[in-house]
């Protein structure tokens, strides 16, 4: 079970899947969703957040990309603003974006779009085995 | 023969020219200089001569001798004149003999003798002063054919050194000359030398320079037609890919139309929004199917051209947006605009996309203000603006608004592909020009277009 999962993409209609399959897996307590990443930066810095187990991190966006985003929550919060951060990559990401992606501690693993069941309980699986 | 070895040829024949004519120089200094030693001596032996045998010698005494009987030493005096007048005759004899001469001085000789015979006969004589007469008789000997006599051998014996010395004095001359031209050549031919040398070498690195150049040239024209190659064969995958996108794209939709329309009334909401969402991603897709189309095809720079007027031009795109531009409660000034050469549905996509923008990035608290105007441009070029009172763009992040896919703003706040600047920087590329960006954030953008007017 994941107490709390965020989702951060700038795609309204990737969002409302995310939230139809998360809902119907069972698998998540609460859902965060944050349509950019400078929205999921303030909920973060809010005193009333709670401790994130997953963020589902999408790289492409514009403003802040994902990137940025790692950087900045690292600056604000060091590695413990989650425990399992999972970088989503479009087919079309290049190597070097996987590469930058590893180079953050708090990036445990990667998945390709789109978002599906075994992704969720795989992540469900290994957070359960301690990360 | 190489030109090196050839100038070190020449110099050691100039060389060998100079030290030939410095022996002959030296040679010749030295034979004229013997002449000249005898034209001395042949003075002095006759100033000798004179001395001699003339007043203040031979004659003096002797005449003293007739006259003054009772002082013997004028005799001892005159017969010392006559020895040194003696040895002075055998000295120019024997130098005119030297000479090949073969005259002698006999007739000088002889009447000199004659007055020796008359010292000697004076000897033991006695004479006063009334015997005057006859004592000047036995002085004054008739002299005149031993005058000539000297006065002849003197002038051949001058003549003939004077005659062996001037050819060696035109000579020396010639000589020294000679070695004069000589080491003048030689010093200009190794200062020519030196600057030949010195020519070379920079003609060497120059030659050299022009190879590399040439090289890195012929390597760089093979580059670019590699990468205009390249370029080509990628523009043309691009335009199959999105070409044969757009089919399937537009296919999936008139699917969801088809179904829609059956399940119509049927759904319940939930589903109902899934196939509204396909909807939506399926006309998206075609709109950046067209997008990169367009994008891939404003690479050509090939493309017919006709005479754009940007007025006319301008009102069919504001006509197109007529409904956006109500709805927003826009208001769009506009100045005389410029009419030029160029591929029409490519000015008209660029237009639209900056017209579209100034639309669509405005500020929700005030209706927008559209103003699109001529701005001058170097001569050669022709320029517009189109200037908005939008939301405005952060100074970091104007060029990224010309990258592919450089979108700044969330796709639920303005929709869009990302690709109508870099689409629009393409057909001015492809027009000889560029679009410049000016902006200020929260109040507002100005875009202006540059082309080269053909």
């Amino acid at each position: 079970m994941i107490q709390h999962l965020m989702t951060i993409d700038d795609e309204p209609i990737d969002q409302k899947l995310y939230k139809r399959l998360i809902t119907r897996s069972g698998l998540v307590g609460t859902l965060h969703q944050c349509l950019s990443a400078e929205d999921a930066l303030d909920t973060l810095a809010q005193p009333e957040c709670p401790a994130l187990d997953v963020i589902l991190l999408d790289i492409n966006m514009p403003g802040m990309n994902g990137f940025e985003f790692l950087e900045a929550a690292t600056e604000a919060h060091g590695d413990a603003f989650v425990r399992y951060a999972v970088v989503m990559l479009s087919t079309s990401t290049r190597a070097e974006d996987e590469a930058r992606a590893r180079s953050f501690r708090v990036v445990r693993d990667f998945l390709h779009k789109p978002l599906t069941l075994k992704n969720l309980q795989e992540i469900d699986t290994r957070l359960g085995a301690g990360g | 023969m190489p030109r090196r070895k050839r100038n070190i040829v020449i110099s050691l024949a100039m060389l060998a020219g100079i030290a030939s004519t410095g022996a002959s120089s030296a040679w010749l200094w030295h034979r004229h200089d013997e002449t000249t030693a005898l034209q001395a001596e042949l003075a002095s032996t006759i100033v000798a001569l004179e001395q001699a045998t003339g007043y203040t010698g031979f004659i003096h005494n002797f005449k003293n001798a007739v006259l003054r009987p009772l002082e013997p030493a004028y005799l001892d005096l005159a017969r010392a004149d006559f020895t040194a007048a003696n040895a002075a005759i055998d000295r120019l004899e024997q130098m005119a003999r030297a000479e090949g001469i073969t005259l002698t001085l006999h007739t000088y000789r002889s009447t000199l003798q004659r007055y020796r015979d008359n010292i000697e006969a004076l000897t033991g004589f006695h004479y006063d002063s009334t015997t005057i007469d006859q004592a000047d008789a036995m002085a004054r000997l008739p002299d005149g054919a031993a005058r000539t006599n000297l006065d002849h051998l003197t002038q051949r014996l001058t003549q003939h050194l004077e005659d062996e010395a001037r050819p060696l004095r035109q000579g020396l001359l010639a000589s020294l000359s000679a070695m004069l031209v000589l080491i003048t050549l030689l010093l200009r031919e190794q200062s020519y030398n030196a600057r030949m040398r010195e020519q070379h070498v920079v003609f060497e690195t120059q030659k050299h320079l022009l190879e590399v150049e040439r090289r890195y040239r012929r390597e760089l024209s093979d580059s670019l037609a590699h990468v205009r190659q390249v370029n080509r064969e990628q523009a043309e995958i691009s335009y199959a890919i999105s070409h044969d996108l757009k089919s399937p794209a537009n296919t999936a939709a008139m699917l969801v139309g088809a179904l829609r329309e059956d399940l119509d009334g049927t759904l319940k909401e939930e589903p109902a929004e899934l196939l509204d969402d396909l909807d939506t991603t399926l006309r998206r897709m075609s709109t950046l199917v067209e997008d990169l189309l367009s994008y891939t095809r404003a690479l050509d720079s090939d493309l017919p051209r006709a005479e754009v007027a940007l007025d006319t031009m301008v009102d069919d795109v504001l006509a197109m947006l007529r409904a956006e531009i109500h709805a927003s409660g826009a208001k769009v000034q506009r100045r005389s605009l410029p009419s030029f050469s160029a591929n029409p549905p490519q000015i008209r996509n660029l237009v639209q996309n900056l017209l579209q923008n100034a639309l669509k990035f405005r500020r929700p608290d005030i209706p927008p203000l559209i103003e699109i105007f001529q701005v001058e441009a170097e001569p050669g070029r022709v320029a517009f603006a189109v200037r908005d009172n939008g939301i405005g763009i952060p100074e970091d992040q104007q060029e990224k608004i010309f990258g592919l896919f450089g979108r700044l703003q969330r796709r639920d706040e303005y929709e869009g592909s990302g690709l109508g600047l870099p689409i629009s920087l393409r057909i001015a590329h492809a027009h000889g020009g560029n679009i410049a960006v000016t902006s200020t954030p929260g109040q507002g953008t100005t875009f202006t277009v540059t082309l080269k007017a053909t």
